[in-house]
């Protein structure tokens, strides 16, 4: 997962690092204010964590071994602002130091492990903490959050090195940073995140939360946290949608018929005139517009729908304890 | 008595232990890297360039190279850089060894995207990958990494997050002494098939949490103690000597170089 210098142009790498400044002095500026003096040198001594749990090779099937990044780990053990300051510690000695990853990428790396993947993993297991209410279901939770929080963060780098084609060419066309476009970097990153890596960063995450929570149950995080960030979160991917129009062809199951046709040579009868409804924005654009305004306008459409829905539900199940 | 001499029948299962060797490896390798900051002397010219100086180069010249083009300038910068790296003292062949795996590898990534473009214009990636590699690996091995953080704050890097970084390197030296010895007694007391290789191997790396809250509480007395009152200040030395210009000289051809080719 870490980046190499060279595979992402120097303007990405700025932008990536621009975007993960705000996100820093938030999280120093919360640690001041929730971590008391006294717990200072945890910083330091989390950023060593962190960077440890990379060293620990876990015995794949077929013989070979493959590490955890374990930021969400970190995020469930210390709380998301300081797992965010830990990781990047323990990036920066990794490039400074080691030579792992790139300094110029540095800013891309860090939004993508320091930042997305232990945000993401919080949110993801103390959100499912609420409907686990045992201590399995705690289990399971972390197991998840690992799992999702390190495909997100893939994804994210699958987009990062995808893009690079697309938006920097040389004047014969050729790429000039990382070769491969959105559909070859996004399928050779997710699958096998999701087969194997994923799998391992759950187990990880989830065995070692079991037992520092049985061995020492005080040392684990309790901290409320604003989901404002989440939001910030789920804007930015807002503002990300549009690169869906640089990947080609559609996503699985939203073919139109002409697709079926080529997909199985004919078209299901049940089909021939039944499957399209009259959407309000069809095709995700809204007419009279660019298509990318279009696309950010019914994606924000879409998460406020969503909004509502759970702000009803919510409503519903709380006069029902009422 | 019998039972003394009867002969065991015990022959126990063949296991994999790679994961353990592999891990084992990587915690001495990341162990000595950080040991051997207490054995760098100040002699030789690599050794004696002022550490913020060669920070601040090693970002100009990643920046120059990630921006060229011109396969000659990289080749020359790749050559240049192996003729310092061969100077270096005793540890140049791990730098090289470092580097041309980072080579082999990421030409290995590029290589199939010689048949979407037909043009062999992407492995010039791999010749930037392994000057990046050279150019990290060189400050990393001559100069102590206490004074590289420090030079961070030449680039506006808050004090707090230098302190932060001043503690990760020692502590990963520290934990990771404490993991390895877990991994020992496991490997030494296994005999035959080791099973639940993940809930072991998660128990030593939850221990290790446990312990570093420890070792963070014991730390901040042993700070206060000492008179910390939350302020840590690092100064940056800017002094330069005669081996800071001849360095300044070379950056700058080096450089101009990349407008010349």
């Amino acid at each position: 997962m870490h980046i190499p210098d060279n595979y992402l142009s120097p303007s990405t790498c700025a932008v990536f690092g621009a975007a993960m400044i705000p996100a820093w002095r938030r999280a120093v500026k919360k640690i001041k204010d929730e971590i008391p003096r006294k717990k200072m040198p945890m910083l330091g001594i989390g950023a060593a964590f962190s960077f440890l749990i990379m060293m620990f090779n876990l015995p794949l099937p077929g013989g070979t071994t493959g590490h955890a990044v374990g930021a969400v780990l970190v995020a469930i053990l210390l709380g998301p602002y300081s797992a965010c300051i830990a990781v990047t510690a323990a990036l920066l000695v990794q490039a400074l130091f080691f030579g792992d990853g790139g300094i110029l990428a540095f800013g891309a790396n860090c939004f993508n492990m320091a930042f997305i993947m232990p945000f993401s993993g919080y949110y993801i297991f103390s959100i499912l903490k609420k409907y686990f209410k045992n201590e399995k279901g705690e289990y399971i939770a972390s197991f998840i959050a690992g799992y999702i929080g390190l495909n997100i963060a893939a994804f994210f780098a699958a987009v990062e090195f995808g893009i690079q084609p697309a938006l920097f060419k040389d004047a014969a066309g050729l790429p000039l940073y990382c070769p491969y476009p959105l559909s070859v970097s996004i399928p050779a990153m997710m699958i096998p995140h999701l087969l194997v890596a994923g799998v391992v960063e759950g187990l990880v995450t989830s065995l070692v939360y079991a037992y520092v929570k049985k061995v020492s149950l005080d040392t684990v995080y309790e901290g409320s946290v604003s989901y404002k960030p989440l939001y910030i979160l789920i804007a930015t991917m807002v503002i990300l949608c549009p690169l869906g129009l640089l990947a080609q062809g559609t996503a699985w199951g939203e073919w139109g018929a002409e697709e079926v046709v080529s997909l199985l040579g004919y078209v299901p009868k049940g089909m021939e005139k039944g499957i399209s409804f009259n959407s309000l924005m069809p095709d995700y654009t809204v007419s009279g517009l660019s298509e990318t305004l279009g696309y950010i306008i019914s994606a924000v459409a879409g998460i406020a729908i969503i909004f509502l829905i759970f702000k009803l539900v919510n409503m519903k199940s709380l006069k029902h304890e009422k | 008595m019998d039972w003394l001499f009867k002969e065991d029948d015990f022959t126990p299962k063949k296991d994999k232990d790679t994961f353990a060797d592999k891990t084992v490896k990587a915690l001495l390798s990341a162990a000595s890297n950080i040991r051997r900051q207490d054995f760098i002397e100040k002699k030789g010219f690599l050794y004696s360039v002022n550490p913020a100086l060669k920070l601040l180069s090693v970002f100009v010249l990643i920046f120059f190279i990630s921006l060229s083009k011109n396969i000659f300038f990289l080749l020359s910068l790749d050559s240049l850089l192996i003729i310092c790296t061969l100077l270096l003292k005793n540890s140049s062949g791990k730098v090289l060894y470092f580097s041309f795996a980072a080579f082999a590898f990421s030409l290995l990534m590029v290589f199939p995207s010689v048949f979407i473009y037909k043009s062999f214009s992407s492995l010039i990636i791999p010749v930037k990958v392994f000057a990046d590699i050279v150019i990290v690996n060189i400050l990393s091995i001559t100069t102590r990494w206490k004074d590289i953080t420090k030079s961070l704050k030449l680039i506006y890097v808050p004090d707090i997050f230098i302190f932060i970084l001043d503690i990760a390197i020692i502590y990963i030296y520290v934990l990771g002494d404490l993991a390895l010895n877990m991994i020992y007694a496991l490997k030494i007391r296994t005999i035959g098939k080791l099973d639940k290789k993940y809930s072991l191997l998660s128990n030593i790396i939850g221990n290790v949490f446990i312990q570093s809250k420890l070792m963070s509480d014991e730390m901040y007395s042993a700070m206060e103690l000492r008179g910390f009152t939350g302020e840590y200040k690092r100064e940056v030395n800017f002094k330069l000597n005669i081996y800071d210009f001849i360095f300044i000289l070379v950056i700058i051809f080096m450089i101009s170089s990349y407008f010349f080719f």
